[in-house]
């Protein structure tokens, strides 16, 4: 004779779980607690919530210098986040990727790879961008990738 | 007024749409309720008591877990019995009491070990059979228990405990929920057939009583020590503690038993311990990870939300689930995107297109979530595939969260669909439940290389929800690379380091020659490399370390077995590891039996 050690259920599950409804019933309506706390959050709704926060400047990615983080690339983009985000607006762009070279942490050129949106003015990029200061050491081809949303 | 019409405009919206869980139709191989036997003669309750001494020293536990059988009946039986072990645990031992005989298991291959307990069965001798149905969930048999037969197995097994946020958790599992499987019975393979064990019904108390005591020798004095699960009566001094089990807790073998401690100033135990062996020398390192730096900016992500509303889930489990992903969708960003798949024998979205995390999408969302209430089937593997095949927001990085109480037996499916689909999503994994199965959970993060998490009350959901943002926004330390100069390490446990989220500490295991040298940890941080180098030398040798053999043996065996693909051929080389290393496996089991014949074989 074999007997199977019965389990009891996990301290919280029900009956539901083995079986004790065998068919799924339709999310039965809210309970009144919890219908009371959505119809109060709901309540508390107000189109001034919702007011609009403003679009902004992000690294999303791109290639560094070996040794190099985008933690600094962030910290280095910060002072003229500002003013980028102007631009941005100004143009409608909502996405660029920037190729800068650099020397001694300096910005020599910027090239635009790509970008979404109406259009950009490269001197106004390369003013901008030739503001940034990397870490003395850093040099060579920093590709940035940059979303406006 | 116009809010009031807003609100109902939004219940209207959503109550059609509750997800059309398909009812199972034939029998499939799921669990039944237990309806005790007409037969007075056979005792349905063969299991006396199960009880588990717990030693702490340092980072690693050493767990004897005794399981007492007892006949009460009129007739011989033969006993099994379905238990949950942690998903760490390397079982290197066990032995079996019978009066004042004590009878050594051996450790077999799998097959092996099956024919010698039948054998042992029809010649009618007492014999048990440990073997391993899920890397968390085992099965004890026990052959020929005469009426008013005592009989004790004892199982030895160790653990290593990793702190997080310096809280270190030791966890001993006492019941394994109840599976789900949409297999038909007669197709079932062996390792599943275990699914069917009964469950008693809601509110019944295990039939058992349980017991455990726990003793910590920490070395480096204790802050706290604290029992969330249990009540237990705590005596603690400088660096040891004791912790028993309250009376009024024999029955509370239904929910996880979990031991938490903190160690003075929030210190880890970190640092490299070695074990020289006879033939073979192992190493464990654990490397307190970097301090946590918030950036100033995260970029915006998308998340996709995983919401099991099964029957298991119903009840406590959902509201759980519900305040965590309400905590977790209260903290989005206007910038983040979302949506949400509830999941059962069917799934339903909130939305065909990813939605900006604005106040109106987030509260629509847990109107939504509010309506859930859990039934029906747990089809995980087609919810992760829709989800997968969801709209993406194009441009941001996605996120999938999975909450679930992970009861189906799809375990290595679901591992290999979000391995193979990597590139798409990072995967976060809750567990909910008083009873969780870590198996899953812990697999389906590892597969996804995002972080476990397990929740066991509605209390700890929102300081979660808290934490997993703070994961999200900050991994702690990424490109992780270890070196090893002057120092002869092999076979080296995980042999790629999955980036770090939360804070706990790197852990690498593996074998050297000679103990010297330096190993060398690299990796990036948010604000710059990290680098940390641990000197090795022959002071460090500790015999004592012993254990460190055999999880050595089972973090090499989780990568082959518990990780590998469905299907993939790594049963010799498991069996092998768990032969030489005498460690249960899915592959290898123990089997002890006595020498007297006790009782004559049934004929049939």
């Amino acid at each position: 004779m074999t007997v199977k050690q019965p389990l009891p259920l996990p301290e919280g599950v029900s009956d539901y779980a083995v079986g004790g409804e065998t068919r799924f019933q339709l999310a039965a309506p809210m309970s009144s607690l919890v219908k009371g706390r959505v119809m109060k959050e709901a309540a508390d709704y107000s189109a001034s919530e919702e007011k609009s926060v403003p679009p902004q400047i992000y690294l999303m990615g791109g290639k560094l210098p070996s040794g190099m983080t985008m933690g600094e690339a962030e910290q280095a983009l910060s002072p003229v986040k500002g003013e980028l985000e102007q631009l941005f607006q100004q143009w409608g762009l909502t996405k660029t990727i920037v190729l800068l070279t650099v020397e001694q942490g300096k910005v020599r050129s910027i090239q635009v790879k790509s970008y979404q949106g109406k259009g950009y003015k490269k001197e106004a990029l390369e003013q901008v961008f030739r503001k940034i200061t990397f870490s003395p050491s850093v040099k060579g081809t920093i590709e940035l990738e940059l979303v406006y949303l | 007024m116009k809010k009031l019409s807003f609100v109902i405009g939004l219940l209207i919206c959503i109550l059609p749409f509750t997800p059309s869980y398909g009812a199972e139709e034939g029998k499939v191989l799921s669990p039944y309720f237990f309806v005790q036997s007409e037969d007075p003669t056979v005792d349905p309750f063969p299991l006396l008591e199960t009880k588990a001494k717990v030693d702490i020293a340092g980072v690693i536990a050493a767990i004897e877990l005794t399981q007492v059988y007892k006949n009460e009946g009129k007739r011989t039986i033969e006993a099994i019995y379905v238990f949950p072990l942690g998903t760490k645990s390397a079982i290197h031992a066990m032995r079996m009491k019978i009066g004042n005989r004590i009878i050594e298991a051996k450790i077999e291959e799998r097959a092996a070990a099956k024919r010698i307990y039948e054998q042992a069965k029809q010649d009618g001798k007492v014999a048990s059979l440990l073997e391993q149905e899920r890397p968390n969930v085992f099965q004890m048999k026990v052959a020929n228990i005469m009426p008013g037969d005592r009989i004790e197995v004892r199982v030895n097994y160790t653990e290593l405990l990793v702190p997080e946020k310096g809280i270190y958790e030791f966890v001993f599992p006492t019941v394994v929920g109840p599976r789900y499987s949409n297999k038909q019975e007669g197709d079932a393979k062996d390792p599943d057939r275990w699914l069917k064990t009964p469950y008693l019904h809601e509110g019944e108390e295990p039939p058992y009583a349980f017991d455990i005591v726990a003793r910590l020798r920490t070395g480096i004095p204790l802050s706290a020590v604290w029992v969330p699960s249990h009540k237990v009566t705590v005596q603690k001094e400088r660096d040891r503690a004791e912790i028993h089990l309250a009376p009024e807790e024999k029955r509370g073998g239904n929910k996880d038993f979990i031991l938490r401690y903190t160690l003075q100033g929030e210190r880890i135990q970190s640092g490299l311990l070695l074990y020289p062996g006879e033939e073979e020398n192992f190493f464990l390192l654990m490397l307190q990870p970097p301090t946590r730096v918030k950036p100033s900016a995260v970029p915006p992500r998308e998340y996709v939300f995983i919401v099991d509303c099964s029957g298991s889930m119903h009840g406590f489990p959902l509201e759980v689930s519900k305040a965590l992903i309400t905590g977790i969708i209260q903290g989005l960003r206007r910038k983040d995107y979302f949506n949400i798949l509830f999941f059962a024998g069917g799934s339903q979205v909130l939305s065909p297109h990813p939605l900006p995390a604005t106040a109106k999408n987030r509260r629509k969302a847990i109107v939504m979530l509010e309506g859930q209430q859990g039934g029906g089937g747990t089809e995980i593997l087609p919810a992760l595939q829709r989800a997968l095949a969801l709209e993406k927001k194009e441009g941001l990085s996605r996120i999938i969260v999975t909450a679930t109480d992970g009861y189906v037996a799809v375990e290595k499916e679901a591992f290999d669909l979000i391995r193979e689909n990597l590139n798409k999503a990072n995967f976060f994994a809750f567990g909910i439940g008083s009873s969780v199965n870590r198996y899953l959970i812990e697999g389906m993060a590892r597969a996804g290389k995002g972080e476990p998490f397990v929740v066991t009350n509605q209390g700890e959901a929102s300081q979660a929800a808290k934490q997993f943002a703070e994961y999200i926004k900050s991994p702690l330390l990424t490109d992780i690379e270890v070196a090893f100069q002057g120092f002869d390490a092999y076979d080296v446990e995980p042999p790629l380091l999955p980036d770090l989220f939360a804070q706990r500490p790197l852990i690498l295991f593996g074998k050297y020659r000679d103990a010297r040298g330096k190993t060398v940890v690299r990796g990036k941080t948010v604000w710059g490399d990290y680098k940390k180098v641990i000197a090795v030398s022959a002071q460090l040798e500790d015999a004592g370390n012993a254990a460190l053999q055999y999880l050595w043996a089972r973090e090499r065996i989780a990568r082959l077995d518990d990780y590998g693909k469905v299907g993939a051929e790594v049963k010799e080389e498991v069996t092998e590891l768990g032969l030489r290393y005498h460690l249960m496996t899915q592959y290898t089991s123990f089997v002890a039996v006595d020498t007297i014949v006790r009782e004559k074989p049934e004929r049939s």
